[in-house]
């Protein structure tokens, strides 16, 4: 029920008359005038600001957050580093949904003027609240309206609405740093490639690689100095999905080329595995916690203080080798190949993509399902992970071309590949996790407390992996429909000549 | 949502500055507060500047809630709302003695309120009479300002008497001292009797004030502008003992 509006006032004059008019028809009382330098903050995805939201903070304790075009203030916050170290709950939860757990970086400044002023009547009662917002890019006139008094807040509509105000989309915020020139960075960590369907294949690669590249060099620097673990995780992917598609591509590319980037993208990857293994196990810290007993706590919580020793090693020596003349070679060798590449393509590499791409996508598909038809509920382990890798291929060829084709004859694929994916990534995951902790039990020597932490929690593991197991025919069963089959086969454009030759055929 | 009354027969004791800085201090402490004036003379709306409502609607107030809702206003202050008083309170006796069991009325209109209040404030007038029998059977607490002097201490025991013959939990109503004056010998003996005898007396004394009775220059609340005074500091202290009392009700 309760009214509440807001404008825009370009120039400070006609924020003067406004209040002038104000003060004519009622008392206006300023309540609160407050001058502050707000940092605006956001992570390295720009995460906030693509959703239509603002951080910023005073750095003296006070943080406002804009949500679409609502401000609220937080009182006694620190200034934002990571969003789960605020203390107000509702603040904390929302932002840490936004932020993915990711660091949140200063990205500009404003120099505010907040004016709370209390419109009264002649007993002086408050009928309205009005607020003024300025940030020398323009002013920000806001009304609330009081229960009860819905003709004075008429009136006081009426005096704003005279001027000719402009109406605000955003927050006065965003305006201004638009007016600023802030813009989100380009990086995303699932580029778009945009690929034109007649693009020849071997060109094609070419754009992917040099996209995915770009997020491999972007996250260097997060890395070195340790801002978050994402961007190691974003480092790896984008140098998984460049090598899978050098190797998924090899017969556009020329095997020999194809195999260059693989062995040298593969160099890059290698020095990085320990450190990503560690900050995986350190992130499910509480969830192993909650998956024991309290009594074996004490135990697994040594257990990871020595990971997090090791960790802090691990990036120590990461850090160096991604600073060190050695690895800058190694990257300046691989940049000028890229510029190069495709250096002698095949035939089938000058095809059009899209042709090419279906083909892939359709044999890619029919192999798992014949893996699949296979595996019953005792199959041996080696046969799941079978699977597994088929699916792991189909899914970086889906994201490199799933743009090329019609959203809705790729939706069910996507969809049945992703649920799969969850099951057989989950089981695997869990005997990876059982096989580490036995490795560790072995080439360490371990306290007894610490020993039977990881022997309980072994045995909690062991038998999640049986649950995930026991649901792995199902999801098979879905992949393997007749729908996701036909979708599959759709991709495959119409082919034109052939057609026309049957055709003749048959009169 | 809990329902607290100030009440007394008697005229003049501090009902009205109690309604007041107690429903300001509640909503201060969070709870969604609305206060409701009986009192025609439109003292605690007063207080808050919030005109009384000059529509006719007195007739309906026991009637529905929808038509409650309408006289509903906000405070100058976070979570405060008020409902004025009107002329037509005075009438109410005679309104409600020609409806059927008129004394559930108000109870059962204020239940309505209770998705959008946590507490609800009635500042009664000082009569016995039906409106003050609806008041009884709505209200979870009522807290009874006393002068302590000979005459307040009969009058409260006449506000016991009548719950004894009308059937009424005497266990809700809790008095405590207003508008005392230590350096007077017969506030002083007359307050060392009572706290010997009378059942819920709450700790808290509220002091003669020159704060309090300030509040009516000001037009708000005492914590407002003489938080740290003797009368703000008490009833910030009487708010503490009931808020705790209300809480295990
Ligand atoms: N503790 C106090 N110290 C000094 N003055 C007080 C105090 N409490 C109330 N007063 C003053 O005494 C007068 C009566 O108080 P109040 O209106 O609160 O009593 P009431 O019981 O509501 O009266 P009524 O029965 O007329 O509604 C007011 O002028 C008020 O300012
Ligand atoms: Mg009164």
């Amino acid at each position: 029920m309760t009214a509440h509006s807001r404008w825009l006032i370009k120039d400070s004059e006609s924020t003067e008359l406004l209040l002038e008019q104000y003060r004519h028809k009622f008392n206006l009382e300023p309540m609160q005038i407050r001058h502050e330098t707000l940092s605006f903050y956001d992570d390295f995805e720009w995460h906030l600001w693509r959703k239509n939201q603002l951080l910023a903070s005073n750095n003296q304790g006070l943080v406002l957050r804009v949500d679409n075009s609502l401000l609220s203030f937080f009182d006694r916050e620190k200034p934002p580093v990571f969003a789960k170290d605020f203390d107000n709950p509702q603040l904390r939860e929302a932002l840490q949904k936004l932020t993915k757990g990711r660091r949140l970086f200063p990205m500009a400044e404003l120099e505010v003027e907040f004016c709370q002023y209390a419109v009264r009547n002649k007993d002086l009662k408050k009928v309205c609240d009005l607020n003024v917002i300025l940030t020398g890019y323009g002013t920000m006139v806001e009304l609330k309206a009081l229960r009860g008094y819905d003709k004075e807040y008429r009136q006081c509509l009426n005096i704003v609405l005279n001027g000719e105000p402009n109406e605000l989309e955003h927050h006065i915020f965003l305006n201004s740093l638009k007016l600023l020139g802030i813009h989100p960075s380009d990086y995303t960590a699932r580029p778009k490639f945009k690929l034109a369907p007649e693009l020849d294949t071997c060109d094609a690669i070419a754009l992917i690689a040099q996209k995915l590249w770009h997020n491999v060099r972007s996250n260097e620097e997060g890395i070195i100095r340790d801002w978050d673990i994402q961007f190691l995780h974003q480092y790896r992917v984008a140098l998984r999905r460049m090598r899978a598609l050098f190797s998924q591509m090899k017969q556009s590319l020329g095997k020999e080329e194809s195999q260059w980037f693989k062995t040298h993208l593969a160099e890059l990857a290698r020095p990085t595995n320990r450190l990503r293994d560690l900050d995986v196990y350190l992130k499910s810290e509480e969830n192993y916690l909650s998956l024991i007993p309290h009594s074996f706590h004490e135990g697994l919580q040594k257990l990871f203080k020595d990971l997090s020793r090791e960790r802090h090693q691990e990036q120590k020596k990461l850090a160096a080798e991604l600073r060190s003349p050695e690895y800058r070679s190694k990257i300046s060798l691989l940049e000028s190949h890229l510029a190069l590449c495709p250096k002698s393509p095949t035939k089938k590499g000058h095809k059009p993509v899209l042709k090419l791409a279906a083909r892939q996508i359709i044999s890619r598909y029919n192999a798992i399902s014949m893996d699949a038809l296979e595996i019953t509920d005792t199959s041996p382990d080696e046969q799941v992970h079978e699977v597994r890798l088929g699916c792991k291929k189909l899914r970086y060829l889906l994201e490199f071309f799933a743009d090329l084709f019609p959203k809705q004859q790729i939706r069910l694929l996507l969809k049945a590949l992703k649920q799969l994916q969850d099951n057989l990534g989950e089981f695997n995951d869990l005997s990876v996790q059982r096989e580490s902790l036995e490795q560790y039990l072995e080439q360490n020597k371990v306290a007894p407390d610490t020993q039977a932490a990881i022997h309980a929690l072994n045995g909690v593991l062991y038998n999640r992996q049986q649950q995930e197991r026991a649901r792995v025919r199902a999801q098979l069963e879905s992949f393997l429909s007749e729908d996701v089959r036909q979708g599959v086969e759709s991709l495959m454009p119409k082919p034109t000549a052939p057609e026309t030759k049957t055709g003749r055929l048959s009169v | 949502m809990k329902t607290l009354a100030c009440y007394s027969i008697k005229g003049g004791v501090g009902k009205t500055a109690s309604s007041v800085n107690l429903a300001y201090l509640a909503a201060q402490a969070g709870y969604r507060t609305l206060l409701i004036d009986l009192d025609s003379q439109g003292a605690s709306s007063f207080y808050f500047r919030v005109r009384p409502s000059k529509k006719n609607w007195g007739k309906r107030f026991f009637k529905t809630y929808e038509q409650l809702l309408k006289q509903i206003k906000a405070s100058d202050f976070e979570h405060l709302d008020i409902i004025p008083a009107h002329e037509s309170f005075r009438h109410f006796d005679a309104l409600l003695s020609d409806q059927g069991k008129r004394e559930l009325r108000l109870k059962r209109v204020l239940k309505g309120l209770k998705k959008e209040y946590d507490l609800i404030v009635l500042d009664c007038p000082p009569t016995l009479s039906y409106l003050s029998e609806a008041v009884f059977h709505a209200a979870n607490m009522i807290v009874v300002p006393v002068i302590p002097t000979t005459l307040s201490e009969r009058t409260y025991e006449q506000l016991q008497d009548f719950f004894g013959k009308h059937g009424l939990p005497t266990k809700m109503i809790y008095p405590f001292f207003s508008m005392v004056q230590r350096q007077k010998q017969l506030h002083k003996s007359t307050i060392e009797r009572m706290q010997d005898d009378t059942p819920r007396l709450l700790d808290t004394l509220i002091p003669f004030s020159t704060d309090i009775e300030k509040m009516g220059e000001h037009r708000s609340p005492v914590s407002c502008f003489a938080a740290r005074s003797a009368g703000g500091q008490a009833y910030e202290e009487l708010w503490q003992e009931i808020s705790r009392k209300l809480k295990k009700l």
